[in-house]
This record gives C-alpha cells, structure tokens and sequence, in this order.
C-alpha cells in the first residue's frame, strides 16, 4: 500500500548529465543518508554506471555497507567520531576527510603497516561548518606532509565545501581555497584530487570545478537550481500510496487531528497511507501536492502518524488507486520541490527523510 | 555574457501540412518533455520547432551527433517556457562555455517565431 520507486536508469542518465557540465576528469557522486533515500547500493551502482568513478559518504560505516554490497570504486567518507576506530576502513580502502591535527593522529595510529591510508584534507572557507580554520592550516598540513613523508599516509586530495549563499560569496570561497592550495604547496604538498563544487556548486560556480565535483541532489534529479531545469536531469523517485479508504461525507465535516480543514459542500474523502511516521512532513498539512488518477488535489487536514486524508470532491476516486506524492512533473506529478515549499523546507529534506516503512521498489 | 543568439520563424500552416503528410515526423521531432502538455496546440508545437531551429543556431549550427530530441522546450501552461537541452547540444552548449539558455516564443498570423540566447562565460 506504500511505495517508492526508484529508477536507478533515471540516476545513470542524470549522472552523465552532470559529467557533461561539470567537465572535471573525476566526478563523485554523494551517496551518503541511504543514497539522499534511494537506497545506497541502487544509487551507487547506478551511478558508476552512469560514469562517475568516486562515491562519497557522510560515515565510515555507510562506505564498508558499499564495500560490504560489492562496490570496490574509490569510497570517500568525511565524517567519523574522535574515539572511532579506523582500522576497518583502512583495510577497505575507503579515503577519508580530515579536518584537524587530532583527526590526522587518529588516522596515523590506526595505520599499521601495509599501504598508507589515503586522505583529503578539509579545509573550511567560509562556510562555517566542517573543514580546518585559515589558522591551523599551516599546523595542519606540515603534519600531513610529515605523515606522508614516513608512509603513513597519501595525501590524496584537498577539499571544501561552498555556502550556497551566493555567486559572489562561493567565488569569495574559491578566493580562499587557492590560498589553501598555496599554503599547501609551501609545505611541499601537491593533492592530485582538488574538489569543491557540489550540486550547487557544479550548476552556479563553473570556475570552481578544479579536478572532481562532487554531487548529491542534482544526480537524484532534485533541481535544485533553476539552471537544472534546463539538463534534462529526471527525478529518480516516486513515493506513492493506495487509496485504501473512500467516502462520501457532508458539508460542515471537520477532518483529522484539530479539524484544521472543514468540508465546504458533501464531497468525497480519500485516505492515503502515508504519514509523518514515513517521512511525510507534518509541516505540509493542508498543503502537500497529491495526484490521484491524473488529477492534482492537496492533503486535507493534518497529516497524522501513518496517515493523510485528500477531499477530492466529486471526482471518482476508487479504493486501490494509487495517490502519488512526489514523481516526475514532466509526468504531470508533483515534485519532491512543492513537498518542501509545502513544508517549508528543501527538496533534499523531502527524500532523505524517507521512512523504512515505505517498500523502495527498484524498476 | 552572450555567446549566441538564434531566431527562427515557422508558417504554422506549412508545418501542420508537414507533420500530416509524414506522421513519423511528429515523434522524432518532439521528445516526451516537449508534449509533457496534452492541450498543445499545431501553433504551439510549430512554436517548439522554431525553437530547436533558433536553438541549433545560437550554438553555431552544425552539432555532430544531434537530434531533435536534445532539444526540448517544457513548462506548465502560463509559465515562461524553459528550454532544456540534452545530449549532443549540452555537449555544445559546455563547449562554449554557455551556462544557461534563455527562450522566448510568440506567433501571430499564422507564424510562430522562436528567440533563444545562450549565456556564460566563452
């Protein structure tokens, strides 16, 4: 009674889309957070298959569940805990984002012999969030040139990540990332694998591509410029759920939790499956697009736990039709977009909060 | 900057004669993002097939590999239409440093007339 469809063929096409754009001799695609709701595995495949030849994931754990699934492409993960123990992902070979002098010890102890453990160096520049402050870079990168000079570790690549607040701000960013570069180079370190650019990054910043990008939303066919709109990127998702109730009820009927919608003339009431408990944003209530056989209607009332009612007035609606929430608008269905302006939220939110309750069915 | 333009002018009367003389025609001009719109008209698609024309000629004409199908026009009835290209002409498009595209379409007396400018950095 509930669904989401993946198509991993819509991934690999929207994939090489964004190799077409990005033009960078290497292109990682985010699968991190079950593959933006996807499923990793389904999205990672298809991605390699659609040209990209790295995957990136926010956990160590989530890249060893790729190993574990049969994926043996290049594996970045950029975010793993203080008293987190390394070894298992030295030993999968999985690359990994290190932002500070402590995170550089961590990596080094967990190094025992064999070949050096591989890593990108975060650098913050000005988003304000992950990477090595301006400051401790100097610190930072003599010891990672230290830690490669005694075969501890490769320093593979050099990475930041933009604040999407404007073209000017992330060109700002590109301003302070080269300095990085400079920095980098007075300590005698050259990382082959420069990266900045994400989604958003790939579509507004063109000149910050350097040697990877490294997209998430864009690669599920999540617009999330206007300029996507215009590639051709085909959304990869379609959360449905089957009308199990229909009624017919009078004017005047208050519906759901705090009777927040109240029936204006007898109408007919469909009761979709899917609720908050699925990742369905309550937020949405009285807004979130639905279509039903072809036609556009919007959720009625609150959105409970498990569930959501839709008046459809007095259009034949049957039990066992399906109510599809988000999809292909080129198939005339909504977009995970009007979800989150719904829910006044992103288009990311919509499809990485995806409940496990909802079977994800791959065409 | 710009780093093309391109118009083009179709008789709409012509181009229903066209797409009803050869009936594969229809579909090998026009992709399923082009007729996403079931309430299209023969002016509007005339409207379309002017765009792909402007379109080839803001990117320089001659796109090796191309099909009509790389060019395609979207957009809900009442929205500004949204050009989108794919395949042989994203290539292009990237080759010359163009980062978006813009479409303007109007028709009147029987002509449709298409405009299309390509911007970005060359």
């Amino acid at each position: 009674m509930r669904e989401a469809l993946i198509r991993p063929s819509a991934i690999s096409h929207n994939v090489g889309v964004l190799s077409q754009m990005a033009r960078t001799p290497n292109l990682l695609i985010v699968v991190k957070a079950n593959g933006y709701g996807h499923g990793a595995l389904t999205a990672a495949r298809a991605a390699l298959e659609g040209g990209a030849n790295w995957l990136g994931t926010a956990d160590i754990q989530e890249a060893l569940e790729l190993r574990a699934g049969g994926i043996d492409s290049r594996v970045l993960a950029w975010l793993f805990g203080p008293t987190e123990n390394l070894s298992g992902s030295m030993e999968a070979g999985i690359d990994l984002g290190v932002a500070s002098l402590q995170q550089l010890q961590q990596v080094t102890s967990a190094v025992s012999g064999g070949s050096p453990a591989r890593i990108h160096l975060k650098v913050d520049t000005g988003l304000g969030r992950n990477g090595a402050d301006p400051r401790d870079w100097e610190a930072l990168f003599q010891a990672a040139k230290d830690a490669q000079d005694s075969g501890a570790v490769t320093v593979e690549g050099v990475f930041t990540h933009l604040s999407g607040t404007s073209a000017d701000a992330d060109a700002q960013q590109g301003v302070v990332y080269d300095e990085a570069l400079a920095v980098l180079g007075s300590v005698g370190l050259e990382p082959k694998i420069r990266h900045v650019a994400s989604s958003i990054g790939t579509s507004e910043s063109p000149g910050l591509a350097y040697d990877m990008v490294r997209v998430g939303a864009a690669a599920y066919g999540v617009p999330v410029t206007p300029r996507y709109h215009q590639v051709g990127l085909i959304p990869a998702m379609r959360v449905s759920g089957q009308v199990i109730l229909v009624k017919r009820v009078h004017e005047g009927l208050g519906v759901g939790y705090g009777h927040t919608y109240r029936t204006t003339s007898e109408t007919t009431l469909a009761l979709v499956p899917l609720g908050y408990a699925d990742g369905v944003p309550r937020h949405a209530s009285n807004a979130g697009p639905v279509s039903i056989a072809g036609e556009r209607f919007s959720v009625s009332g609150r959105i409970s736990m498990d569930q959501f009612t839709v008046d459809v007035g007095d259009v034949s609606v049957r039990e066992g039709q399906w109510a599809v929430l988000f999809g292909d608008p080129a198939e005339g269905e909504p977009s995970a977009n009007e979800w989150a302006e719904a829910a006044g939220t992103i288009a990311y939110e919509i499809v990485t909060r995806l409940g496990d309750r909802i079977p994800r069915v791959v065409a | 900057m710009v780093l093309g333009v391109g118009v083009d002018l179709v008789d709409v009367e012509r181009f229903e004669r066209a797409l009803a003389r050869t009936p594969k025609l229809r579909d090998r001009l026009f992709g399923s993002s082009d007729t996403s719109r079931p309430d299209l008209s023969t002016q509007s698609l005339a409207a379309r097939f002017a765009a792909k024309e402007a379109t080839l000629k803001a990117l320089g004409g001659n796109v090796s590999g191309f099909t009509w199908h790389d060019i395609q026009v979207t957009g809900a009835a009442g929205d500004p239409p949204t050009l989108v290209l794919t395949g042989a002409t994203l290539q292009r498009a990237g080759d010359t440093g163009a980062t978006s595209w813009h479409l303007s379409l109007s028709h009147d007396k029987g002509m449709a007339v298409a405009f299309v400018v390509m911007e970005g950095q060359s």
